[in-house]
């Protein structure tokens, strides 16, 4: 998902930077109020984990594979500010050593990897966990949101591919996007959710135990007028998850509206319309026909979420009974 | 892992090497910024800002097979992406969709090479000092430069990790398994961090205070 | 024991108590006192919370009350159950907080594992870390450096970076970093651990050197024997036994009980 140098309009490169960059200012004051002695040590741990961690793919189809993101995973363990800040200095680590993301792509990726990974995942995971309650809902909320992080940035990221051209161009990319990226978004999940549990498993204690408070930094006597703003964000958050995935399909509309006007137009002056159209239209290459793919985009959705409710239930069972804490595992204390 | 690009301090004094890390960084991410404002088609710009690239090459040594094959590697993603993002843009109707395609591919390329070069003739402490003294916030930097310091402990971690895991594993090839990747992240996590909080007692009981202090 | 009391012990313990945040306990009310210039070794089984122990010598424990994101040492400064906090002086300074920047210039911590403590791109910038941090200036601190590397007898590796060393002559750079903060009172966790014959030769031949006062943690124990005139024993967090080596560590009984063995030389030969 590390959209590189060139790709993106300029205009959009732009504008994404400045978004980016309001959005880490403000995540690395948040951070500053918060800081305390080994706050940048673990960030940059994290970050040398995430990234270390992005190395290791997995198979997602033929000739493609994914890899984690993290935002989640790194905003469950140390915060919704701290875990943007850590995925930025991935990308920027990423950008600068390696090339893998363009320079002027960097406030795109930060967008949709930074910010909508990490805060807006936080924010979905939030409420969930609060409902859900205990360890198991931490390890549900961090699935479910690691899930639909992953669709809401293949959404960006879609905008931002497309955002100068047509509406038509939008929909192609973006069930194309959503496609590829609802398995990887599944892969996400999985490894999120069976790293968390590794970690609540045996140090509970790295993860913060409170209930979260929001998106505010964690202050004495936090302000409780903003607590619905991190619900309506996550609720905002799963909508767009499912509009992401049911797009594609609401878009048969227009396509269906313009279809009928060519016909119509096509009996008025008698040439021969397309109704078709191809994923890549001035290209004869042999893929699967949209629709095709957007009744596919929506199927994957739709199974997707099921079963990443299902098995983060499944996962959470082992901490339904926990009692008594299992066995700390203690490093020799020589 | 391909750590290697954090080691390299470019030993070998060339002229570029020794210039001050604030004005190697500038200049670089000037140059990208030129290639990707370029607008399409204006292939007499690129052509200039791709010599000027070709010369800094030649100057930084660094070994063209090694930047060309790095590059190989990226071509064909980008120019996936570009066949798929091209048809969208207005410069397509003025230009034609294979130019479009083409312009994008060399942007990236220069873009990309650019950095490598960057990589290549300036360590990445230098640059992270440098970063700090045009204004990065301190604790993003910080944040970079534990990071660079962590990556060589994980480095260690997971190849020992793997290590161990090869000597108990039957089957051939490194497909792994989701219970023995999510394992291994899991237990790579948890040391991290316990290795973390050593290495940072470590710096705190000589005195560390918050600041990257360095000799030269 | 007769203490002078204008010179305060170098080291002091007084009740020192320690719980992990799950409640374990790793140390229950150590009484320890070291004076100027000794050389005192730490024995006892693995978990009887020597590390931990160290670890309060220069304030990194206790923790500052509910930890910060994932460190898992913290201690709530009120106590739980309302005991008066632990208190740990050297010099006569009481560690706490507010002490915390001057004990770490008196107390050097020698950790067990070197790759915890080397992190410069050269040797020689890892050893003048300290100097650094305490406001050298950069000739200061390399002239310090160069001085401590010649020390431990690794003068020539200054511009090499650590992981091209081999472990001895890390951990031999790790001692040099702590030298070069000079300290009046060194910790040392573990020295010999994993050394070979030769490295572990050479390093107890620098440690017999340094004129600081000393406190080595261990299960070396001939080297005990050799250097350390005085053992205290610590099991499950509390100090068992208190004396001079050679009677401490031939009590049979004694070791025995608590994890340890006859080191070789006090063995009584068997007739073959």
């Amino acid at each position: 998902m590390h959209i590189p140098d060139a790709v993106l309009d300029p205009r959009v490169a732009a504008i994404t930077g400045v978004m980016g960059a309001a959005g880490l200012y403000y995540g690395l004051k948040a951070v500053e109020g918060q800081l305390k002695e080994r706050t940048t040590s673990l960030m940059g741990m994290m970050s040398a984990f995430i990234f270390a961690a992005q190395m290791v793919n997995f198979p997602v189809g033929p000739g493609v594979s994914g890899h984690l993101l993290g935002g989640v995973l790194a905003g469950v363990m140390l915060g919704p500010w701290a875990g943007a800040v850590v995925i930025a200095a991935v990308l920027i680590v990423q950008c600068f050593l390696f090339g893998d993301g363009g320079l002027t792509a960097l406030g795109a990726n930060f967008v949709n990897m930074g910010l909508i990974g990490s805060v807006v995942g936080y924010a979905i995971h939030a409420p969930i966990r609060r409902w859900i309650g205990g360890q198991r809902g931490i390890l549900i909320a961090a699935m479910i949101a690691a899930w639909f992080t992953v669709l809401l940035a293949a959404g960006a990221c879609a905008v931002e591919l497309s955002a100068s051209g047509h509406r038509q161009d939008f929909f192609r990319i973006l069930s194309w996007m959503a496609l590829v990226h609802a398995v990887i978004g599944l892969g996400e999940a999985m490894i999120t959710g069976l790293v968390v549990r590794f970690i609540l498993l045996t140090r509970p204690d790295l993860i913060d135990q409170d209930p979260p408070r929001g998106l505010e930094p964690v202050v004495a006597g936090g302000n409780p007028s903003r607590r619905w703003l991190p619900t309506i964000l996550s609720g905002l958050g799963v909508a767009l998850g499912v509009a992401v995935f049911l797009s594609p399909l609401a878009s048969e509309l227009p396509d269906g509206l313009e279809f009928v006007g060519q016909k119509i137009g096509v009996l008025a002056d008698g040439s021969p319309s397309s109704p078709i159209p191809v994923p890549m239209p001035d290209y004869q290459l042999p893929l699967p026909r949209l629709e095709h793919v957007k009744a596919a985009t929506a199927v994957a959705g739709l199974v997707g979420t099921l079963v990443v409710f299902a098995v983060s239930w499944g996962l959470g069972r082992a901490f339904v009974t926990a009692g008594p804490r299992s066995e700390r595992v203690t490093t020799d204390a020589a | 892992m391909r750590l290697e690009a954090l080691d390299d301090r470019g030993e070998r004094a060339g002229p570029v090497h020794r210039l001050d890390a604030r004005s190697k960084l500038l200049f670089a991410v000037a140059f990208v910024i030129a290639v990707v404002a370029t607008p399409i088609g204006q292939w007499r710009i690129l052509g200039c800002l791709g010599f000027l690239l070709a010369l800094l090459v030649g100057i930084s040594g660094a070994s063209v097979r090694s930047l060309l094959l790095r590059w190989a590697g990226f071509a064909v993603l980008v120019s996936l992406l570009a066949v798929m993002v091209a048809p969208g843009l207005p410069a397509r109707a003025q230009h034609g969709l294979g130019t479009v395609i083409l312009s994008i591919v060399a942007k990236n390329s220069l873009a990309f090479l650019m950095m490598l070069v960057l990589a290549k003739v300036t360590s990445w402490r230098d640059l992270l000092q440098a970063m700090l003294r045009l204004g990065v916030p301190r604790v993003l930097v910080a944040t970079l430069q534990f990071m660079e310091r962590y990556l060589h402990v994980l480095g260690d971690e997971l190849a020992r990790m793997s290590l161990a895991r090869r000597a108990r594993s039957f089957r051939r090839g490194s497909i792994l398994s989701w219970r023995l990747l999510t394992g291994m992240l899991g237990m790579l996590l948890l040391r991290s961090f316990d290795r973390a909080e050593r290495v940072h007692s470590a710096m705190i009981a000589r005195g560390w205070d918050g600041t990257f202090h360095s000799l030269d | 024991m007769t203490s002078d009391m204008k010179v305060p012990p170098a080291v002091r313990l007084c009740g020192l108590e320690y719980r992990y945040p799950d409640g374990k306990e790793a140390l229950c009310g150590v009484d320890m006192e070291l004076r100027p210039g000794e050389c005192v070794a730490l024995v006892g089984p693995n978990g009887a919370g020597k590390s931990t122990l160290l670890l309060h010598l220069n304030g990194l424990l206790p923790g500052k009350g509910r930890q910060d994101l994932g460190h898992h040492h913290g201690l709530d400064l009120a106590g739980r159950n309302g005991r008066r906090p632990p208190s740990v002086w050297i010099d006569g300074i009481e560690v706490n907080h507010r002490t915390a920047a001057q004990i770490r210039r008196k107390v050097g911590l020698l950790f067990q594992d070197p790759d915890d403590q080397l992190f410069c791109t050269t040797v020689l910038e890892d050893v003048a870390f300290g100097p650094l941090n305490q406001g050298a200036s950069q000739n200061e601190a390399c002239q310090i450096a160069r001085e401590c590397l010649a020390q431990v007898e690794l003068r020539d590796v200054a511009d090499r970076p650590p992981h091209h060393l081999s472990f001895g002559e890390r951990k031999r750079v790790c001692l040099a970093g702590v030298l070069a903060c000079r300290p009046s009172v060194l910790v040392l966790d573990e020295p010999t651990a994993n050394l070979d014959p030769r490295g572990r030769r050479r390093f107890i031949h620098l440690i017999r050197t340094l004129s600081s006062t000393k406190l080595i943690a261990t299960h070396d124990l001939e080297m005990v024997l050799e250097i350390c005139p005085r053992t205290i024993l610590l099991d499950r967090g509390r100090v068992v036994a208190d004396g001079p080596s050679r009677e401490l560590l031939g009590n049979a009984q004694l070791v025995e009980d608590h994890g340890l063995e006859l080191p070789l030389s006090l063995t009584p030969r068997q007739p073959n």
